[in-house]
């Protein structure tokens, strides 16, 4: 029976974990230098060039008033909690947010969700989590999955940060030839359609994409 | 005299279907289920295939009040328009879908399709012209 999903509060639960209660970092400083976390940057594989990946990591970023950690769902991969939880995430972000940035945040939901639950190993938990960083709202799904898979995932979005148009229509046209829906389509309707900038960072066998727009 | 309303709708949560006057499907709330063509796409080719028989000339489907769909969703309507484009052009009716300007999946993803089968889809915004 699956778990229900866990609608954590901010204040309960300042510090991001991986549903085992480890953070990141923590997770990463096993073997060496946890104090500075530069070997756990080190592991890290980012497909953003802009900005340091350690910055999305950070366990504290809850705890600031300008960055704030709204919703985080835990769960386990292949749950049937997709379509409750983008109902959710979807009324939350209306209430919360323009229309506008409440519909890319929807769309970033379901098709980022969909995929972790559907290609998520069921090892680790998916995890969703959704900030509101002051000037920005993030969408991150993390989830395990085989190392084939997080590197195709990778490539993927560093295809849409380069050309989201091109890849969204190469994906629509693979539809229309009769081709099988992939995964793909949701990514590049969420950076061409919603406008929101993809990041895809890899620790271990964990992936975390994250989907960010202006608020 | 049309027999579409005769064909059973599938109650899907979030979405409501109805047929409206004698050529209009009307399509409301949100497709958010997992493997909409297990329902929502049966229905659409059971449509197809009534049009079909009633060698009706326009179908219409009204989406401008659809507000969110996932990627499965889309190619509902994508498998619809490549129905009708593998059909001889004699045999084609117009399939007209009615957007909303305000609704930006449905300007993105509408003018992806008449870009890929624009001989067979039609596009009209509800607050604009057709295309």
């Amino acid at each position: 029976m699956n778990k229900p999903p866990d609608y954590s509060s901010p204040k309960s639960q300042a510090k991001p974990d991986h549903g085992d209660g480890s953070s990141y970092r923590q997770r990463s400083g096993s073997s060496t230098n946890e104090g500075d976390g530069s070997s756990y940057r080190q592991r890290l594989r980012s497909s953003s060039d802009e900005e340091p990946v350690s910055r999305r990591f950070d366990p504290n970023e809850a705890n600031s008033a300008d960055n704030q950690l709204i919703l985080r769902v835990v769960c386990e991969a292949g749950s049937n909690i997709l379509e409750p939880t983008h109902l959710y995430v979807t009324t939350l972000s209306k209430a919360k947010f323009r229309p506008t940035v409440a519909e890319k945040v929807s769309l970033a939901c379901w098709e980022l969700f969909s995929n972790a639950l559907s290609y998520g190993s069921v090892r680790r938990p998916v995890i969703l989590e959704l900030f509101d960083l002051k000037n920005v709202v993030e969408l991150r799904v993390s989830n395990e999955s085989i190392a084939a898979r997080c590197q195709l995932l990778e490539q993927r979005i560093v295809q849409l940060k380069a050309d989201a148009k091109g890849t969204y229509l190469e994906e629509m046209r693979r539809s229309v030839s009769g081709g099988m829906p992939r995964a793909t389509l949701g990514l590049a309707r969420v950076a061409h359609e919603g406008k929101m900038d993809l990041f895809c960072t890899i620790l271990m066998s964990r992936v975390l994409v994250t989907a960010r727009c202006s608020l | 005299m049309t027999t579409f309303s005769n064909i059973t709708i599938p109650k899907v949560d979030s979405l409501s279907m109805t047929i409206e006057g004698e050529t209009r499907l009307m399509i409301r709330g949100m497709i958010a289920t997992r493997e909409p063509n297990q329902n929502i796409g049966i229905y659409f080719r059971a449509l197809h295939a009534e049009i079909l028989a009633s060698h009706v000339a326009t179908f219409t489907v009204d989406v401008s009040e659809l507000t969110f769909v996932n990627s499965s969703a889309i190619r509902l309507f994508i498998d619809w328009a490549m129905w009708l484009n593998q059909l001889p052009a004699a045999q084609r009716y117009r399939l007209t879908f009615v957007t909303s300007r305000h609704i930006t999946w449905q300007v993105t993803n509408f003018s992806a399709l008449r870009s890929l089968v624009g001989n067979v889809v039609f596009v009209e915004p509800k607050d604009g012209t057709a295309a």
